[in-house]
């Protein structure tokens, strides 16, 4: 595999150096302390901290910008940051009315965001932790390790809304955890992704076969099944994603179908045709829908579908201003 | 020798850290066998940032060596094994101050207080395939020779250590990324109990010199 870098060392902070550069009106880099915040704080509010391991963009860092998160911590690649960047972020970014930590449930991620926690709260920042674990590939004695996926951007982005709107740090969160609740995600890979710094497939896949039940990074799935056509794909995803979810007539979802990052829009987006079909069937009423790269694992064909039994509230956070690399809609303020 | 100096607890760090650059491929071929394939990788900046903390020289006391090469790790690695060798070297610095050595019992008290810690941070136990699988026995052999000589304590648990990282290839992963496939996972050490094998045969070099 080819990839257009200097050293495997250097991927991630030449990608955040080119995003900043990219982005100077919505972001700024800070390399000595490894994050990325807003270039602008905007009026005082709760502040919405994430980060992860890098490879999976635009997540995170793609989403700091205004009625999202105020600051990201990008770890190396596939590798949950560290605390010292966790507590540099908080420091930079808490205006006095609270922190609110969106942590993908990976071992790396809880241990480091709560490690900076620990450092933060004797230092007096007021800090609430709501963790994302949608994907429904793991169940049974394994469903405490359900990772957290595509339902992160909707976190960030309902949270976000919250926090512009001038709600407390306690409705933030609850929004976030109802956000969490009500949403799930199951994804399929078409073959690996290559971590930069080993260069090899991060696992084998033969051609006709797809991989059931990934995750990011590079994890392998649950079981390996031939590849069918993609109406049927688009039938497991959505059977899968909506089982724990009260789907019944009229219920109003928002869809995210997030490319792995190494799908085509072609396909990409067919598939998203055929999901709408099968959510229809099922009698959800498809109110917003977001199609395209938005939590990813480096050049992994694959999609992942992540289905939000949405309400009023949730769907007008949705509706709201945002403005970041990789969501932009409404007014600008 | 009954007591483990702190120019011998240098000469383990600066061993440790050299085994990991050294073998970080295979502890990468070792994760990517249920994980990412990251763990080497991962390391190796631990041990980079180790070789750092060791260049400054500036340690009064056992506390002050440890604890900066926890903090060196905790803020380098990242992940799981950051979060939880840097656990295990801060744990360790509890018992180090104003102290420039240790006896076999401080040693074994030490790393049974990381032990637990570190079980207690990743709500991990022995068993579940992860670097707690060659930790715990070592610990165990510790507190079984606490009175012996250091030398031969420390030799006991590399032993141990290596023992239990073997046995993971048997195990079902209950924790971590390893657990995401672990219907299909099996026949492999688990990385982070390999390169926790590599700390002990450290020790154990750094005890016998």
């Amino acid at each position: 595999m080819q990839k257009f870098m200097r050293t495997a060392d250097t991927a991630v902070s030449d990608y955040l150096h080119g995003l900043a550069r990219a982005h100077p009106d919505l972001i700024r880099y800070d390399p000595e302390r490894g994050i990325v915040v807003r270039a602008e704080a905007g009026a005082p509010k709760v502040a919405i901290v994430s980060g992860g391991g890098s490879g999976c963009e635009p997540l995170h860092t793609g989403f700091v910008g205004q009625g999202m998160l105020d600051a990201a911590c990008p770890g190396s690649v596939f590798s949950s940051p560290v605390p010292r960047q966790i507590v540099a972020a908080t420091q930079t970014v808490d205006q006095g009315h609270g922190v609110l930590y969106v942590v993908t449930n990976y071992g790396g991620e809880i241990m480091n965001f709560g490690l900076a926690g620990e450092i933060l709260g004797r230092e007096g920042h007021e800090i609430e932790k709501v963790v994302v674990d949608d994907d429904v590939a793991l169940d049974g004695d394994l469903r405490h390790l359900r990772r957290g996926m595509g339902a992160t951007v909707l976190v960030e982005k309902l949270a976000g809304a919250a926090a512009e709107s001038g709600a407390p740090l306690d409705e933030v969160a609850a929004v976030a955890r109802r956000t969490v609740q009500r949403s799930r995600t199951f994804a399929v890979a078409l073959g690996p992704c290559v971590h930069p710094s080993t260069g090899s497939p991060a696992f084998e896949l033969p051609a006709g076969q797809m991989e059931v039940g990934v995750g990011l990074g590079g994890d392998r799935g649950l079981s390996r099944e031939p590849l069918p056509p993609a109406d049927a794909v688009a039938e497991a995803l959505v059977e899968r994603a909506v089982a724990e979810l009260s789907i019944s007539d009229g219920a109003r979802v928002i869809v995210l179908l997030s490319g792995l990052g190494g799908t085509p829009e072609l396909e990409l987006v067919g598939l998203f045709g055929h999901v709408h079909t099968a959510l229809e069937r099922r009698g959800a009423a498809v109110e917003r829908s977001l199609v395209g790269n938005y939590v990813t694992s480096l050049e992994s064909p694959g999609a992942q579908l992540t289905v939000l039994h949405t309400d009023d509230e949730l769907t007008r956070y949705w509706d709201a201003p945002v403005r970041t690399r990789a969501l932009r809609w409404g007014a600008p303020a | 020798m009954m007591t483990l100096t702190l120019p011998q607890l240098r000469a383990w760090l600066s061993a440790f850290a050299r085994d990991v650059l050294d073998d970080h491929d295979r502890l990468n071929a070792l994760d990517a066998a249920t994980g990412d394939g990251e763990h080497g990788s991962n390391l190796a900046r631990g041990a980079a940032a180790i070789q750092d903390a060791l260049a400054e020289d500036r340690d009064e006391d056992i506390a002050t060596l440890l604890r900066s090469v926890g903090m060196a790790i905790v803020n380098s690695v990242g992940g799981a094994s950051g979060a939880l060798y840097g656990t295990l070297f801060l744990r360790l610095s509890d018992h180090g101050s104003g102290r420039d050595a240790w006896s076999t019992n401080d040693l074994h008290a030490a790393f049974g207080d990381a032990l637990r810690a570190m079980c207690e941070l990743g709500r991990v136990r022995e068993g579940d395939r992860t670097l707690i699988d060659a930790l715990a026995p070592a610990v165990a052999q510790l507190s079984t020779h606490r009175d012996a000589p250091v030398a031969e304590s420390c030799e006991a648990a590399a032993l141990a250590a290596a023992a239990g990282a073997q046995r993971t290839a048997q195990l079902k992963p209950r924790a971590g990324r390893g657990a995401y496939a672990s219907g299909r996972a099996g026949g492999h050490v688990d990385a982070g109990a390999a390169s926790m094998s590599l700390l002990f045969a450290a020790l154990s070099r750094a005890t016998c010199a």
